[in-house]
């Protein structure tokens, strides 16, 4: 459903990512990983529109998505989360996830300001479904707390849910676990897990090495912005290569 | 419908009517002229807010103002077009203009959007003063009409001969884009544009398409001062280039800041308070300036969310007092 | 146009060059060091105006000596300005603006209160002209490009020679990482501002001297500083000197081939295309 033809991008001289060709399949989970600075954020942004590309391409569902802006290809169906805190921090959960739900309503401009009858429906729809995303990533109980308020873990959890809400079909994950306690860690790979059995196409950047290869289907392994190697969780794990790139940073491979 | 509600909406009620019989009060022209001024300062300031509400601080207000006040007032003069429909056109050309710039001026971020604004703004003056065929350059353009006098079955009679009819029309101006104000910022576009002013890197990656979001704000709040620019002729009679100048706009942010941009009802404190009172302070009118001054910065150093925020700080520090009584007693 | 026609249009573009020039050098220090966006910087420059009007006009002071007075009691004015109104809010660049905007309003009213609103004048004791290859040069405008000049390279030698002025370079640059290294912003930007006003209210003073000086012209100075500044790229003082020598030039030149207010569209219209399309400046790289 993805693929990611020779895409590079050039920061000055210095190429960020270089060359990258890879896929995936309808229904995987596919983890994107590297040591630090090897450009898998990068990879994130090119692939959904915040950085264009210096060459390359890439293809969605049989389309060219390329050149289209961020908000574009959320329509397409590629819906991303954000390293670190990025949320709406003045809104409540609950209103976090209701803005996200921006694409599903339909509701028109005089429609909404005059808060016409359909108009109060379909937002009555939204808070439906708002609520029953929070009851699916286990935020119900905070609906109404401020979203600056949340705990770390319950914000990287909240902008999970962001995404989620604009009904992606295939999501980008950006270090969901990074900063989360050994509980909230497991709470979240179940939750990946119970996203994958819906049947949603995940794309994975983790550092957490283990919780990477026990979800994800096939592994991508970045550094210095090109591709060092691809395959099967198992495969990676004996790929010389791979060892050669986490040893020779100061990444440890947990 | 709960009681919180109920009693803010008897109290607006009895304001508007308040407002209503007022003109019986103050019956002087002088006094109905500062009434009216203060409507109109707290429609800009207002209008002002929900451009901010996007994240976007316009200072094109006066630029936007002038373009409502010249189309409206070369709409009647030179097309004889009737001023009550030449009044919305004004502020629907002020927001057609605004759209067409604000699509490359959303592309920056922060103060460089304010900068360019500013530039906008100072263009618009410069090209009023060039076109002297049609805007009579920096002399401007004298004996504009007035409105139309309205008349409904002898119930009313407004021939706008007076600043009474003035003052109702403004009134009527008033509330009626309030009301419009108040429902889009609570409606999901208003919604949308607080996201966008917290994060929009967010708000773009869930699909909204924030330039047109940001766009739209502009053009909206560019409306309401392109009409009320286009109002102001017909009262005053007379328009010039420099009728708006930059100086206006930074008053009307500052009446935004002051009430607290924070609330909607901000803007009009703000623009209350620092209209009347300068008018009420008159014998000391060398003073006013300075009042003026103590009062903005009162609001910056002590009151980071304006004067709206003062009851809820009151109430913050005697608590706090109630409390250090209770602790040492 | 006479070739002498063309010099003196020539003369009177350089001479707006030294007033932009000073102008913006100030502001771009001020604005890079302390990061904040000073819009009252223009009010510094009509104090500076004012200053040198009440020296030379009631006290009867020297002109030269009411310049150096007028620009050392305004960069003195810009340091108190800078521990009361700026420095609580440092990191806070929104309310910054807010209390600049704040300070246009008051500089202006209480010079309206004190001098009132009508224009005023004083005159300049620098008169004569200088003929070279025949043409008339006025000193009154050389002197304005002689003292742009040579600020210029006393401010230069400054950055480049002097700790302080390192230090201020590195600021400059980036913010955050100076304060790691244990540089005393504080002090930094005490400095900035006292250079940054002072070099504002020799400008106004210098404008005094060629034309009627009013509580309101500093917005003139203000645009022509923003300008400035984008033409050249924020923080850098080569982009400050060369913007404010082009866009004095057409300045000046413009208006003498159509009218003052084409002029003003065509230059408003080049810095927002400018901040459109290449935002970090014609000599900054991204």
């Amino acid at each position: 459903m993805l693929e990611i033809k020779g895409l590079t991008r050039y920061f000055g001289g210095l190429a960020a990512v270089c060359g990258l060709d890879m896929s995936m399949k309808l229904g995987n989970i596919v983890g994107l990983i590297g040591p630090n600075g090897a450009g898998k954020t990068t990879v994130f942004n090119l692939i959904t529109g915040f950085l264009r590309p210096t060459e390359g391409q890439v293809v969605f569902e049989g389309r060219d998505i390329t050149m289209r802006s961020p908000h574009e290809i959320a329509t397409y169906g590629i819906v991303r989360t954000f390293q670190g805190d990025n949320l709406f921090p003045e809104f409540t959960v609950l209103q976090n996830v209701i803005l996200a739900c921006h694409l599903k309503p339909g509701v028109g401009f005089f429609e909404t300001i005059f808060h016409t009858r359909s108009s109060r429906r379909k937002e009555k729809d939204i808070v439906n479904r708002a609520q029953l995303l929070l009851d699916l990533v286990g935020l119900n109980k905070m609906a109404d707390v401020m979203a600056r308020n949340l705990a770390h873990g319950h914000k990287r959890i909240l902008g999970m849910a962001i995404a989620l809400a604009a009904e992606p079909k295939l999501l980008l994950l950006d270090e969901p676990l990074s900063g989360m306690n050994a509980e909230e860690v497991s709470e979240t790979i179940q939750l990946i897990d119970r996203l994958w059995k819906r049947g949603m196409s995940i794309l994975l950047i983790e550092h957490n090495m283990r919780a990477a290869m026990s979800l994800c289907q096939k592994i991508v392994v970045l550094n210095f912005g090109r591709k060092i190697a691809e395959g099967t969780p198992e495969e990676i794990r004996g790929n010389p290569e791979v060892i050669q790139a986490y040893l020779g940073s100061s990444e440890d491979a947990t | 419908m709960n009681k919180k509600l109920l009693i803010s909406l008897f109290s607006f009620l009895l304001f508007i009517t308040f407002l209503f019989f007022l003109p019986l009060i103050f019956q002087g022209p002088y006094h109905l002229h500062t009434l009216i001024l203060t409507m109109m300062n707290i429609l800009l300031a207002s209008s002002l807010r929900l451009i901010n509400l996007s994240g976007q601080m316009s200072l094109a207000h006066g630029g936007m103002m002038t373009i409502g006040a010249y189309t409206s007032t070369l709409l009647v003069m030179k097309l004889g077009f009737s001023s009550w429909l030449s009044m919305p056109l004004g502020g629907l050309f002020a927001a057609l203009v605004a759209c067409l710039v604000g699509f490359p001026f959303s592309r920056l971020k922060g103060i460089y959007f304010s900068i360019v604004t500013i530039f906008f703004s100072e263009m618009v003056v410069l090209t009023a003063q060039q076109w002297q065929g049609l805007t009579g350059g920096s002399t401007g353009i004298f004996n504009i009409p007035r409105p139309d006098p309205i008349k409904l079955f002898g119930l009313l009679n407004l021939t706008f001969s007076s600043k009474t009819d003035f003052y109702y029309l403004m009134l009527t101006l008033m509330l009626l884009s309030l009301l419009i104000l108040y429902a889009i910022e609570h409606s999901r576009v208003g919604l949308t544009f607080l996201g966008i002013r917290q994060s929009d890197s967010l708000a773009e990656s869930v699909g909204i398409p924030t330039t047109g979001f940001k766009v739209l704000a502009f053009g909206l709040g560019s409306f309401f001062a392109g009409v009320t620019g286009g109002f102001y002729p017909h009262y005053i009679s007379a328009i010039n280039p420099d009728s708006f100048s930059f100086l206006y706009t930074i008053y009307i942010l500052i009446y935004m800041t002051v009430g607290g941009e924070k609330y909607f009802v901000g803007p009009i404190l703000g623009a209350m308070v620092l209209t009347l009172l300068p008018e009420a302070l008159r014998p000391l009118k060398a003073f006013v300036p300075f009042f003026f001054a103590a009062v903005l910065m009162a609001v910056i150093f002590f009151m980071p969310e304006g004067l709206v925020g003062l009851p809820g700080r009151a109430k913050i520090v005697m608590d706090r007092f109630i409390l250090n009584r209770k602790r040492y007693a | 146009m006479s070739l002498n026609a063309l010099a003196q249009t020539f003369l009177n573009g350089l001479t707006l060059s030294g007033i932009y020039i000073l102008v913006a050098l100030g502001l771009t220090l001020v604005m890079s060091i302390m990061g904040i966006v000073q819009v009252s910087h223009g009010e510094i420059y009509m104090i500076g105006a004012y200053c040198v009007y009440y020296l030379v006009a009631i006290l009867e002071v020297n002109f030269v000596l009411a310049l150096i007075i007028s620009t050392l009691f305004v960069g003195g004015l810009g340091i108190v300005l800078e521990r009361s109104c700026f420095r609580p809010f440092r990191g806070q660049p929104d309310r910054a603006f807010t209390i600049s905007i704040a300070l246009i309003l008051i500089l202006q009213n209480i010079v309206l209160s004190i001098a009132g609103g009508n224009p005023r004048t004083y005159t300049n004791p620098i008169t004569g002209v200088l003929k070279i290859l025949g043409i008339a040069i006025s000193w009154k405008r050389l002197i304005i490009v002689l003292v742009g000049l040579g600020l210029l390279v006393v401010l230069f030698l400054f950055i480049k020679f002097t700790k302080t002025g390192q230090a201020m370079l590195a600021i400059s640059q980036e913010r955050e990482g100076a304060a790691l290294q244990g540089m005393d912003i504080d002090r930094i930007s005490s400095i900035a501002m006292f250079l940054g006003c002072g070099l504002a209210a020799l400008a106004g003073a210098l404008i005094g001297s060629l034309f009627s000086i009013h509580p309101t012209m500093g917005s003139f100075a203000l645009m022509k500083g923003i300008a400035v500044i984008i033409l050249g790229g924020l923080g850098s003082v080569p982009g400050a000197v060369m913007g404010g020598l082009i866009l004095g030039l057409v300045d000046g030149i413009l208006p003498a081939l159509t009218t003052t207010h084409i002029a003003g569209l065509v230059g408003f219209a080049t810095i927002i295309m400018i901040l459109l399309f290449r935002p970090q400046g014609l000599l900054g790289h991204e």
